[in-house]
């Protein structure tokens, strides 16, 4: 198990960068508006979201919370 | 009389001998509510799809810019906020996971009025220069009021959700070693937050905005 600080920090990283993704995405829509690169931002945004807090991982890996 | 209840004392000490473990419950537990996740998924992607054969991907209603971003900035920080509610459950830091529930839902809150009070203009206030598409806009209105309702639906049950866990928490159940309702809570959040974040660019930003009205 991680120490408690570094979990907490994991977090604070994680939602870092799914601010700038956001921010990076928004100006891209202003700007191109392209299909491809905003679906790939969110595909990006969205693999963060489902591998570090909602932690699939967890599904195939007999591990406790 | 005796020879029953000894019966029924039996069968009960058999009932909990065969429990499975926690963590094999557990595994089963989280195997169940990403399948359920997995099932939502073909909804919410019909509804993608009907957006990009309805709308095309070169066009979207004119849409302000400015309250989608702060919606889904406040669906992010919610994200994080539920995140360090269940790591501070981990470390049986009670306070924290308290109120890192309370934001999350608070946060919740302001996205569903967000969204439905002011991007549906269900307040009567116009938001930007121009008036809320309405349901009966055709396709962009249907498309608009598919995705945002169907997704806010899924935001109010979250918010219950929440609101469950933080009473139970208060009321002292969950510990570091036994909290599958703060994780299943978290996973149910954050999987909300998932179709928002490939709803927000399909409604908001890909293509060129038209003004309806």
């Amino acid at each position: 198990m991680k120490d408690k600080k570094a979990a907490y920090r994991q977090g604070v990283n994680i939602f870092i960068l799914l601010a700038v993704l956001t921010i990076i995405e928004f100006y891209l829509g202003i700007w191109s508006g392209s299909l491809s690169l905003l679906m790939l931002v969110a595909v990006a945004k969205a693999g963060l979201v489902v591998y570090y807090y909602m932690h699939v991982y967890r599904v195939w890996r007999e591990e406790s919370h | 009389m005796s020879a029953v209840a000894t019966s029924t004392t039996q069968a009960h000490d058999h009932d909990h001998g065969h429990e499975p473990p926690y963590i094999v419950r557990l595994r089963n537990n989280r195997l169940g509510l990403w399948l359920f996740c997995f099932s939502e998924l073909f909804l919410f992607g019909a509804l993608l799809s009907a957006r990009f054969y309805l709308w095309g991907a070169d066009s979207r209603p004119e849409l302000d810019q400015t309250l989608g971003l702060i919606t889904t900035g406040v669906l992010l920080i919610s994200s994080f906020f539920i995140n360090r509610a269940e790591t501070a459950i981990g470390y049986n830091d009670r306070k924290t996971f308290l109120n890192s529930l309370m934001v999350t839902f608070v946060l919740g809150l302001i996205f569903l009025i967000g969204v439905v009070g002011f991007e549906w203009g269900l307040f009567g206030i116009a938001i930007g220069d121009h008036e809320p598409l309405k349901p009966t806009d055709g396709i962009w209105g249907a498309v608009f009021y598919g995705m945002t309702g169907m997704h806010a639906i899924h935001v109010l049950t979250g918010l219950i959700f929440i609101l469950i866990v933080w009473n139970n928490g208060r009321k002292g159940h969950f510990s570091a070693e036994e909290h599958w309702g703060v994780e299943a809570c978290a996973i149910y959040w954050h999987f909300v937050d998932v179709v928002w974040i490939i709803f927000y660019p399909a409604l908001y930003l890909i293509g060129t905005g038209i003004v309806i009205h």
